[in-house]
């Protein structure tokens, strides 16, 4: 601990020393409290509106229009708000299209992203760390269109071109899940990197040398206790990264296509329930049409989504910190 | 999970064993480490190698003020420009010597330049090599030389195309303008200096670095510039920050320094805290939906945003303007190649569904009827597009027959043919109109294509008439409910009072509503503005800007506080004079951290309506506006694949502004914070 630098002598403002009424200043006080509170009150007011838009909207949309049943939209596999005649609002197809791209995403982000962490936190001497960490954030503040670029103008040419060479055939698609899963994942790399490094350093000491005293290797200490023992850290960093990819919107959007089909095969393209958003908006639906609202529906089934997984996230991290000393 | 006897099982293992599982793991983290740089690295590299191409490409080639220009010519093996230019310097020489000047005379002779003084004395001033004049000034006993100097310049043509038969053109200005063989154009050069160098910042036929930042949208990659998204960002960064800091920091000194202690004051501070970490998942896409309904719409309840746009303004060559709003809604270009007999091909060069994406030599068959109705002319007529324009403005060797700029007209159209004919179909979904390249007149407006949503106008004669292509030339609008219906033509005055009072009316060539308003002038609703636009983003941040002011007043040790509340000051003077002061170099770099989040988020804006094909910059709070994420977003969505690049530019443009952000945030937290514990 360095010397404390001495703060310079609080001064008193002036104001206090010539308040002689104290009714007044408690009166400026109160004010100022509520306006304190106001503040906190809007960041409450934005989750009661995102909360009330979305289910009234979606209440709309599922008592509006005849094509449109609540029970078709959470069982029906075919998504067609577009076509004419036919519209079909099963909510499959884009749920199914999400889960492949996360589940991609996570497939790449999870284990590269752990055992980063574990490398920062165990093994990296102090200088890479150093050298390593930033790197890492400039990574997570990039913007999600650039990892879209990304995507398109490298991940997809290389599948491409590589599955080329080796099968003698071309067998992703222009727009594919596997591309944008790949992209998606990178982007949540630092977030789990970042999340299970804290829950990893946060270990105590003793545990490590208790286990080195047990005549254990430093992959022992790592995996057999320090891992563990950070569980729920790194659990729940997982569920947060995991929330982000499917929130995630631009490089969906840009790389894996827009068409709405049961994902079976990621070689193909697919659309997520962000990306049908944007499709729908980019297309200038009018107001009142079923299409408008239907994004409203998919918004608050992806809210609800997301919303678990970060709850779940944050209970985890929260109920299960393993409090040592 | 952790015990001792999993160590213990560990341990058990032969010590060689574990020693090289030991030695693996730590390759094993290593490669994976290396993985994410690696991942970072392609990243920036791609961007760059991409990007750099088309901002320095084109670098154009600035020829001092005086030169004139002797020769300029393409030299098509080496694939540059040569441009060889003349020069005058003028240089003032002092006469050293005392004598009177009185009749002396400058004169030329063997490569020198003699002052001759009237009794025959000579005397060697300087050289006379390119000499072009000089004049003796007697009283201030000097002389003034102007030399020709010759210069060669050569600029290199980028790309790998035939440049077969592309010509170079003086224009009058001084510039020298470089002919591309599909009949685009280049400036290569101009006459100029620094300072006017940077006036030439957005001349969209300019390819270079300033071009690229000052320049005006367009359907041309090669003449794409990224100045409204540019500025529609700093825009809504200003709203965004404005709204978000003070609620943001209002916030976390609540939830920090104000913790209640009565029981539902608990529970509400509970409530907020858990809140804001929720609010930090919240996918961004989400706000864009809350944006649009509250800001954007205000749940319909002040009536329809869509009375409140501006409108873009395109001069075409003939003298008519066409006045709209442009959105983005992609687009079928079909080039036709001829002889139409039977069967007409298709060549697809750019596809309407970004789902579909086919290889290049596939072939899309359209089998619409091809009637000649006598020698020259024919009718074409295809189910398979659904409704088209076909336009003739592509015709290799043809006459322009229709000189209508909206080639808006039923399915059938009737040409002339001479030998090869290319003919551009296009199919209109949402109102889409295609105005020529040579039929724009003004560069500066360079559109090549114009997107237009559906309008309303209320006419006073009680008349209400909606359609997708406004269009006005001497005050007369003209307006279109689809393709097919009888356009409807009224002249701008009779544009009535509007509901809420205030009066649409027009300006000198331009149509606008309420253009004129003050930069702050705010109209519910919002629509899509930058108001709007702001305000959403600040939506996505807000939860960002809490934590990070929340982190740093945590970091304000307590003995701070408890000093100054012995001291008696209250509770707020305690957060005004001791707390915030000594977080602010935290909450500012939070502050400037958010904002950089802000700048990269595209779904929220893409929602609320921000549009991706902008000419303009806002002016004030109610002007549509473009973003530089949403820009590139539109560019990468193009199906021509040159965008790529300019695409590229953009996001190098937006991550040196990223850059600068960061670097900020860097210098504040190192210069201003001091330890304080």
């Amino acid at each position: 601990m360095s010397t404390p630098a001495a703060p310079d002598i609080p001064k008193l403002p002036a104001s206090t020393r010539r308040e002689r009424s104290t009714t007044l200043r408690r009166a400026r006080e109160s004010l100022i409290f509520g306006g304190l509170v106001l503040c906190a009150a809007f960041s409450v007011m934005v989750t009661t509106a995102i909360v009330y838009i979305l289910l009234s909207e979606s209440l709309h949309f599922f008592t509006e229009f005849e094509e449109v049943s609540l029970w078709g939209y959470l069982t029906g596999l075919e998504w067609n708000p577009l076509l004419g005649a036919d519209k079909q609002f099963g909510m499959w197809p884009l749920v199914t299209g999400t889960l492949m791209v996360t589940a991609i995403a996570a497939a790449i982000a999870l284990p590269i992203g752990l055992i980063t962490a574990v490398y920062l936190s165990e093994y990296a001497p102090a200088r890479v760390r150093a050298v390593l960490k930033p790197v890492l954030e400039v990574l997570a503040g990039i913007p999600t269109v650039v990892y879209g670029f990304f995507a398109l103008a490298v991940i997809t040419p290389a599948l491409r071109s590589g599955s080329e060479a080796l099968t003698g055939d071309k067998i992703f698609d222009y727009f594919n899940s596997t591309s944008a899963g790949i992209a998606v994942g990178i982007l949540c790399l630092p977030t789990v990197t970042s999340l299970s490094e804290d829950a990893l350093r946060a270990v105590p000491r003793s545990l490590r040398e208790g286990a080195y005293g047990l005549g254990a290797t430093k992959f022992d200490v790592s995996v057999k206790v320090v891992v563990p023992a950070a569980l729920s850290g790194v659990i729940a960093a997982f569920l947060l990264a995991i929330a982000r990819a499917i929130g995630e919107t631009m490089i969906v959007a840009l790389a894996a296509g827009g068409m709405a089909r049961l994902a079976t095969d990621p070689t193909e393209g697919s659309q997520t329930m962000t990306a049908y958003m944007v499709q729908i908006f980019l297309g200038d639906a009018p107001h009142g049409s079923v299409e408008y609202y239907s994004s409203y529906a998919i918004g608050a089934t992806l809210f609800v989504i997301t919303l678990l997984l970060t709850l779940a996230g944050n209970y985890i991290l929260k109920k299960f910190r393993e409090e040592y000393e | 999970m952790i015990g001792v006897s999993s160590i213990k099982k560990a341990v058990s293992v032969p010590a060689a064993k574990r020693n090289r599982k030991n030695a693996m793991f730590l390759y094993v983290c290593l490669g994976f480490t290396s993985v994410s740089v690696l991942c970072l690295a392609v990243l920036l590299l791609s961007v760059v190698l991409n990007g750099t191409k088309h901002l320095f490409d084109f670098q154009i080639t600035v020829l001092p003020h005086s030169a004139n220009l002797v020769e300029s010519r393409f030299d098509a093996s080496t694939r540059q420009v040569v441009l060889g230019y003349s020069e005058e310097r003028v240089r003032t020489v002092r006469i050293e010597s005392d004598r009177d000047l009185a009749g002396a005379t400058t004169e030329p002779d063997g490569g020198d330049l003699f002052l001759v003084f009237p009794n025959g004395d000579r005397e060697r001033i300087a050289t006379s090599d390119r000499l072009v004049s000089a004049e003796l000034d007697p009283q201030a006993r000097s002389v003034r030389l102007t030399y020709q100097v010759q210069n060669v310049e050569t600029v290199g043509i980028p790309g790998d195309g035939s440049l077969e038969g592309a010509s170079l053109r003086e224009t009058e200005d001084g510039r020298v303008v470089f002919h591309y063989p599909d009949g685009s154009e280049q400036v290569v050069a101009s006459r100029g200096n620094a300072v006017s160098r940077l006036g030439l910042l957005g001349d969209p036929s300019l390819g270079s670095v300033g071009t690229f930042i000052g320049g005006a949208p367009s359907v041309d990659p090669r003449k794409a510039g990224f100045q409204s998204p540019l500025v529609g960002t700093i825009w809504l960064l200003c709203v965004c920050a404005i709204a978000a800091v003070p609620i943001g920091i209002g916030t976390a000194v609540y939830l920090e320094e104000f913790k209640p202690t009565g029981r539902i004051g608990l529970i509400l501070h509970r409530i907020v805290a858990t809140n804001i970490r929720n609010l930090a998942g919240v996918p961004s896409v989400v706000y864009g939906l809350i944006g649009l309904t509250v800001f954007s719409r205000m749940f319909g309840l002040l009536g329809t945003p869509l009375d409140y746009q501006s409108f873009d303004e395109y001069h075409l060559s003939d003298g008519s303007l066409v006045v709209g709003i442009t959105t983005d809604i992609q687009s079928d270009v079909y080039t036709l190649e001829g002889p139409f007999i039977g069967e007409a091909r298709l060549e697809r060069t750019s596809y309407a569904q970004i789902s579909r994406f086919p290889e290049h030599d596939e072939e899309i068959r359209v089998t619409g009827t091809v009637e000649f109705t006598d020698d020259y002319e024919f009718k074409i007529d295809s189910e398979q597009l659904g409704s088209f324009i076909l336009s003739p403005f592509d015709m290799i060797s043809g006459e322009m027959l229709d000189e209508d700029p909206f080639p808006a007209r039923p399915f059938e159209a009737t040409f002339r043919l001479e030998g090869q004919a290319r003919f551009v179909v296009e199919t209109v979904r949402n109102g889409r109109v295609f105005v020529p390249r040579d039929m724009v007149g003004d560069t500066k407006q360079d559109i090549d294509k114009l997107r237009i949503r559906d309008h309303i106008f209320e006419l006073k004669d009680g008349r209400r008439v909606s359609g997708k292509i406004p269009q006005m030339s001497d005050g007369t609008i003209t307006v279109r409910q689809d393709l097919l219906s009888e356009p409807v033509t009224f002249h701008k005055d009779d544009i009535a009072t509007r509901p809420n009072g205030r009066l649409a009316y027009a300006t000198k060539n331009m149509i606008t509503f309420l253009d004129e308003d003050h930069p702050l002038h705010i109209r519910l609703p919002m629509g899509p503005s930058v108001l709007a636009g702001g305000l959403t983003l600040m939506l996505v941040i807000l939860p960002v800007v809490i934590i990070a002011t929340q982190e740093s007043l945590r970091a304000v040790p307590d003995s701070l506080r408890q000093g100054s509340l012995a001291l008696g000051a209250s509770k707020w003077q305690m957060v005004r004079t001791m707390t915030l002061p000594s977080a602010i170099p935290g909450i500012m770099t939070g502050c400037i951290l958010a904002m950089s989040r802000a700048i990269g988020e595209a779904a929220p804006i893409l929602i609320i309506g921000g549009v991706t094909f902008v000419t303009f910059t806002p002016d004030n709070l109610m002007s549509g506006f473009a973003a530089m994420p949403l820009q590139i977003y539109d560019w990468l969505g193009q199906p021509d694949i040159e965008f790529q690049r300019v695409a590229a530019s953009g996001i190098i443009v937006l991550m040196t502004v990223l850059l600068l952000f960061n670097a900020v945030a860097v210098i504040i937290r190192q210069k201003l914070q001091k330890p304080l514990n």
